[in-house]
């Protein structure tokens, strides 16, 4: 085989195949990057909603119903302790439930944040010196591009500090 | 309050803080830094060169970790990185990834720094070709022939790695196109374990050779009094070339121990110092 057609065992299938991982897995984790937010912002709306709710009633029952019923201030403070707690324990629960759902979403998060960034950087390896073997140069460059998008969109929403500090005396 | 019990009090404060400060390094770290951040600002040093060069170990090295623990085996960076120093000057080592495909995307950033004025120098680094790399084997690289040894592959290699080298320096160089402000450039030498036996003929082909003539235009273009270029030859680590299936592309020069590397850093450390003070 003469020096200007050799081609390195890295085929253009294996390239393929490697394009196709990481388009899979970049569309993964914006997927599930999506969902992560879209989950944040309920849990902040749920918080927001309940808060009110609670005033709500904290003023209700003071103001309204108190004084219909011509309750003591005792029975007053007691039942409003009482409401507040029954909501505060309905909100713990809607809460405890939500936030396993999210540690179990948090370990996927992770899991296919790490596996785009080791394809990523595979990928951009064989870009860099096997680059020969690559059918489409260009096609390569951008899903790299897409999946190096996808990878800081799960840092920007995880709230992963880019930057690094390294400790030193 | 007397005029004598004002100055008494004084002193005692003054006296007070000047024990604290013997018994604290760190307390006139602070406050040395502190001072250089009000005097001379934010210090900004971005570091390019090409992948598998030693960057983000010369950053770390630069920020004070000590080299043992500063090398790690090679990772692609995947974005700029960035290391804050914590010596007395404020300021922070801004790693360019080398990849040719991330160029387009993180350079420019740090050109604006440059030409902002905001950086007060930058280092490029190289290491004669000696790159590292990630690919399984030295059979993938496109610069592998059937039938070479690992020495043809690391000749056929390094060449073509130095001139990724100019080709990355051109870009540099034409990121500093719209800087007119007072700047230096360190040109790391890196690798130094792995090319010693070679002294002369590595520094010959970065000072004498097209890259000298392209950190000239620059110079000529701005003038003796706003430039300054150094060339630091240097070994971070002291590391075999190897392929991650093991191959061994370019052993450690016989005889070069941690000694040699330590008094490479140690002129890392004085010209670069230099540079910053100036």
């Amino acid at each position: 085989m003469s020096a200007g057609t050799y081609s390195s065992p890295f085929s253009v299938r294996d390239a393929d195949k490697m394009l196709a991982l990481i388009q899979e897995y970049a569309d993964k984790l914006r997927a599930l990057c999506d969902a992560y937010l879209e989950e944040k912002i309920k849990r902040q709306q749920f918080v927001l909603s309940a808060a009110t709710a609670l005033f709500i009633m904290g003023v209700t029952f003071t103001f309204g119903i108190s004084s219909l019923a011509k309750l003591q201030s005792s029975e007053v403070f007691g039942g409003t302790i009482a409401a507040i707690s029954a909501t505060t324990a309905v909100m713990f629960l809607v809460f405890f439930r939500s936030s396993a759902k999210r540690t179990m979403r948090s370990y996927d998060l992770h899991q296919v944040a790490s596996t785009v960034e080791r394809l990523l950087r595979t990928a951009s390896q064989y870009s860099e010196h096997a680059s020969q073997s690559l059918g489409d140069k260009f096609e390569f460059d951008i899903r790299l591009a897409e999946a190096e998008a996808a990878l800081r969109m799960y840092k920007d929403v995880y709230g992963e500090a880019e930057r690094n500090s390294v400790g030193f005396g | 309050m007397p005029f004598g019990e004002v100055v008494i009090a004084t002193g005692k404060t003054v006296g007070a803080l000047g024990s604290l400060a013997k018994a604290s390094p760190g307390v006139m770290r602070l406050v040395r830094r502190a001072v250089r951040r009000v005097t001379s600002g934010y210090a900004i040093i971005p570091i390019f060169g090409s992948g598998g060069v030693g960057k983000s170990t010369a950053a770390r090295i630069i920020a004070g970790e000590l080299p043992d623990a500063a090398h790690k085996p090679y990772e692609e960076s995947l974005w700029t990185e960035i290391v804050r120093l914590k010596g007395d000057i404020p300021g922070e080592l801004r790693v360019a990834p080398g990849q040719k495909t991330r160029v387009d995307r993180h350079w420019p950033e740090l050109f604006k720094s440059l030409s902002a004025g905001r950086a007060l120098g930058l280092i490029n680094v190289v290491s004669y070709g000696y790159h590292s790399f990630e690919i399984d084997s030295i059979q993938e690289s496109i610069s592998y022939r059937p039938g070479m040894t690992n020495a043809d592959f690391l000749d056929a290699y390094s060449s073509d790695r130095r001139d990724l080298e100019l080709e990355l320096l051109e870009e540099v160089m034409s990121g500093l196109s719209a800087t007119t402000s007072r700047i230096w450039i360190a040109t790391i030498i890196n690798k130094q374990d792995l090319w010693r036996h070679k002294e002369q003929e590595v520094i010959r082909h970065y000072r004498d050779g097209p890259y000298s003539k392209i950190i000239d235009k620059v110079a000529s273009r701005l003038g003796s009094r706003s430039f300054q270029h150094e060339y630091i030859p240097v070994s971070l680590a002291i590391s075999n070339l190897i392929s991650p299936s093991g191959e061994i592309v370019a052993p450690v020069v016989g005889g070069y121990d941690v000694y040699a590397r330590d008094k490479s850093l140690k002129e890392l450390s004085s010209k670069l110092n230099l540079l910053v003070s100036q």
